[in-house]
């Protein structure tokens, strides 16, 4: 080609080759925003991104009160600088205390920093190497300092299933008296059977162990950052599925049993009481029937006994016409006759 | 290939998370275009008129297949290479673009170096897909990053021994008449044994390390890429530790060295006097300074036109100059639009870090993008006279095979974080969404 035509050709294409070079960068960021507001957008929806589960406190200090849940990233620090992944304001705890991650398949892995111990499961950690050896799993309890944490895992996270946990240990460490007949027998762990992902540590059918806590599910226990940039909130309520996971949040030493002490001492039917508990000889306790033991018939003291042994003077005296006509305003709204319940 | 498959596409091809939504709605049927296709066609467009313009000028059947082969590989490298392996697919677009620019502008002035860079581009395509795929599949970086300790060191030793001293410094060796550069490829290491070390919080062994490469680089008199390698580690420590005073010391005694090394070194004294007043010796130290400054200015807004004007004439303009070749021929705003493109990459790889989930990775990723960005500004303050001029290359475009594959290979690591993410956050919708059956 002539040089003089090309030159009038490369003229007139400068241009173009601007016009390209602006249109190409202009292409180019509003690609870069639309897919940050994409990825904003995505990570707005899923509240837990970015973590395995929680660590929920056990034992605490004023400022991490029993029952808080610290959202546990796959990675990071531990300690109680605020620049912490897992802040933890309780005394005896280090700056940066130790370092954790996790690892798919294995666990949760504790590296503790220099002359800064700690226990998994009972079994102390003192370097990168011990904490290798015992990576944490679902349910397994962190003593940090003066703290107790326990970690729960989300749903379909992939943990092995060899979690044996040492509850045993941790119970020697509480500060709630457990009864002696709920610990297992001590030094006997090993002979049980291992448990599947999920179960409790303890076997089927023994001591009052009998629901499995089951992992949570992701989304429901949203890390609302505090004042002072320690993640501390209490779980949410969760559906009626997952209640156990409710238990286990509950500040009571026994990990993973269903709480049974905590059942209202109500009777199983919602048959309305005739009377206010107190009335009743055993009081708040635990009551053998449900069925409410009725009053039996008041005998009227004979006339030569009176003020002799019945009622005794110092005792209150009820005034029995009106407590009568309480009586039987209530029967007569049950539909019963008086004769029916003086003498069943 | 196939196993290295995504179990799904890339943020930009995945919808948005409100599944229970789209469940609940009708999903209206709308043309689904991808977000790139208008970059893509657009790049095209610019290679193929590009190449064929000076098909025209010269007739030459190379030509031809440039202008056919170019377009062909940036839409193959864009659209095929995603498929095979997960990959950010806006990274890898203004990748290819700059690639092809590289190879563009040398084809203009040399063609013989731009058939050697078009080769050297290939190889450096099948480095990043190995480092991606080493990103994606190493779990531990451990062994890795001893091993490459002394092995790096050796690397960046040897042309002090065998090396040649080229333009003042002695950082190049020979093999079979192929020259190399180790410390292009000490950088792939530099970061992964810095990002590996800081992220196990071992202060002493990337300190060694970094404080060793840099006595060797200042032996080479390289101080070009002493000072990127010292940019990065400290920009790196800043990353992994937040520690503000210690990054400040460590900045002032940067500065510090620089000062004793300018009453200490008489080359050093000299590029300095060159950066105060080029035009004092104009024909001589000052030459390559003045003669870039002139090809920018001559070229104007919008240059003078692709294959027009006299870029030969500015010295090592294919390699530290390629950048006033760029302005002079294309003109001030399409230079201007390179860098913004810098800035793209930077920008998105600052994103990939910042999403990361492991420390390693966001370390890594950040040292990727730290190095692009540190080496961008040297070169180009450099060639417009913001920053004394230190003999480095400008990423992706220079000529240099091991710079572009050095360079290709750090995009891939970024591309392997990236595609980390993006797999983390595939398993964060995965349990979330397994939640919220559980709650149904």
């Amino acid at each position: 080609m002539p040089p003089v035509v090309y030159e009038i050709i490369a003229l007139a294409m400068r241009y173009w080759f601007a016009l390209l070079g602006v249109l190409i960068v202009w292409l180019a960021f509003s690609w870069l925003r639309k897919d940050q507001q994409q990825t904003r957008k995505r990570l707005k929806n899923l509240l837990d991104a970015g973590t395995i589960g929680v660590l929920t406190v056990v034992l605490g200090s004023d400022e991490l009160k029993t029952d808080y849940t610290l959202p546990v990233p796959c990675e990071g620090s531990l300690g109680f600088l605020r620049t912490c992944d897992v802040v933890v304001p309780v005394n005896n705890v280090q700056p940066e205390h130790l370092y954790f991650s996790f690892e798919n398949g294995k666990g949760l892995f504790i590296y503790p920093r220099k002359n800064c111990p700690c226990t998994v499961d009972g079994v102390e950690l003192f370097s990168r190497r011990d904490g290798r050896r015992h990576p944490m799993v679902h349910c397994s309890v962190l003593s940090v300092g003066d703290a107790v944490l326990r970690l729960q895992l989300f749903d379909g996270l992939d943990v092995p299933a060899h979690a044996l946990h040492r509850l045993d240990a941790w119970y020697k460490q509480d500060p709630w008296a457990v009864p002696e007949d709920e610990l297992s027998p001590p030094g006997n762990l090993d002979a049980y059977p291992v448990q599947p992902h999920g179960m409790p540590p303890f076997p089927q059918g023994e001591g009052t162990y009998q629901s499995a806590v089951p992992p949570f599910p992701q989304g429901v226990a949203p890390p609302f950052p505090q004042g002072n940039g320690t993640y501390q909130h209490m779980a949410a309520p969760l559906p009626q599925e997952n209640r156990a996971f409710q238990r286990v949040a509950a500040p009571y030493p026994h990990g993973n049993e269903p709480y049974q002490r905590m059942v209202p001492p109500y009777p199983q039917e919602n048959k309305p009481y005739p009377y206010g508990a107190a009335s009743y000889p055993q009081g708040n306790g635990a009551y053998p029937s449900v069925e409410p033991p009725f009053p039996q018939r008041e005998v009227p003291p004979f006339p030569e006994n009176a003020g002799a042994f019945y009622p005794p003077p110092a005792a209150p005296v009820m005034q029995p016409r009106s407590r009568h006509r309480r009586q039987e305003r209530r029967w007569r709204e049950d539909g019963l006759s008086e004769t029916e319940n003086y003498d069943g | 290939m196939a196993f290295l498959k995504p179990k799904t596409t890339m943020a930009e091809e995945v919808p948005p998370v409100e599944a229970d939504e789209q469940e609940l709605k009708p999903a209206k049927k709308k043309p689904v275009r991808a977000p790139g296709s208008a970059l893509f066609s657009a790049v095209l467009l610019f290679y193929f008129s590009a190449f064929f313009m000076l098909f025209l000028r010269d007739l030459q059947w190379q030509g031809l297949v440039l202008a056919f082969a170019m377009p062909l590989m940036t839409l193959i490298t864009s659209e095929m290479l995603p498929k095979l392996v997960p990959c950010d697919k806006l990274l890898l677009a203004l990748t290819n673009f700059l690639c092809a620019l590289g190879v563009l502008v040398l084809y203009d002035t040399n063609p013989a170096y731009a058939y050697n860079q078009a080769m050297y581009y290939g190889l450096g395509l099948l480095g990043m897909m190995i480092c991606l795929c080493l990103v994606r599949f190493i779990r531990h970086w451990g062994p890795l990053a001893w091993l490459l300790m002394p092995v790096s060191i050796v690397l960046l030793a040897l042309p002090l021994i065998i090396g040649r001293e080229t333009n003042g410094a002695r950082n190049w060796f020979y093999i079979g008449g192929v020259s190399v550069q180790p410390s292009e490829i000490v950088k792939l290491s530099l970061l992964i044994i810095l990002s590996y070390f800081m992220s196990r919080r071992r202060f002493f062994a990337w300190l060694i390390f970094a404080g060793a490469s840099l006595v060797i680089l200042m032996l080479q008199k390289d101080l070009g890429t002493a000072l990127l390698y010292y940019g990065v580690t400290l920009l790196l420590y800043y990353a992994a530790s937040g520690n503000l005073v210690l990054t400040g010391v460590g900045l002032a005694g940067g500065a510090g060295a620089a000062v004793l090394g300018y009453h200490m070194f008489a080359h050093v004294k000299r590029r300095v006097a060159i950066w105060v007043n080029p035009f004092a010796d104009y024909n001589q130290a000052g030459y390559q300074i003045v003669q870039s400054l002139m090809a920018i200015a001559s070229g104007g807004l919008f240059g003078v036109g692709l294959g027009l004007g006299s870029p030969q004439t500015i010295p090592v303009y294919h390699t530290d100059f390629i950048f006033a070749v760029i302005c002079e021929q294309f003109g001030l705003i399409f230079g201007l639009c390179v860098l913004l493109i810098y800035v793209a990459i930077i920008w998105r790889g600052a994103a990939i870090a910042i999403a990361a989930r492991r420390r390693f990775h966001a370390l890594l990723a950040m040292g990727c993008t730290a190095m692009l960005g540190l080496q961008t500004f040297v070169i180009i303050g450099g060639v417009i006279k913001l920053i004394p001029l230190t003999g480095v290359t400008m990423p992706l475009v220079s000529y240099g095979g091991t710079s572009m594959v050095a360079c290709l290979c750090m995009i891939g690591l970024l591309q392997g974080v990236s595609s980390l993410n993006e797999d983390d956050l595939q398993e964060d919708m995965r349990l979330a969404s397994q939640g919220r059956e559980a709650m149904r």
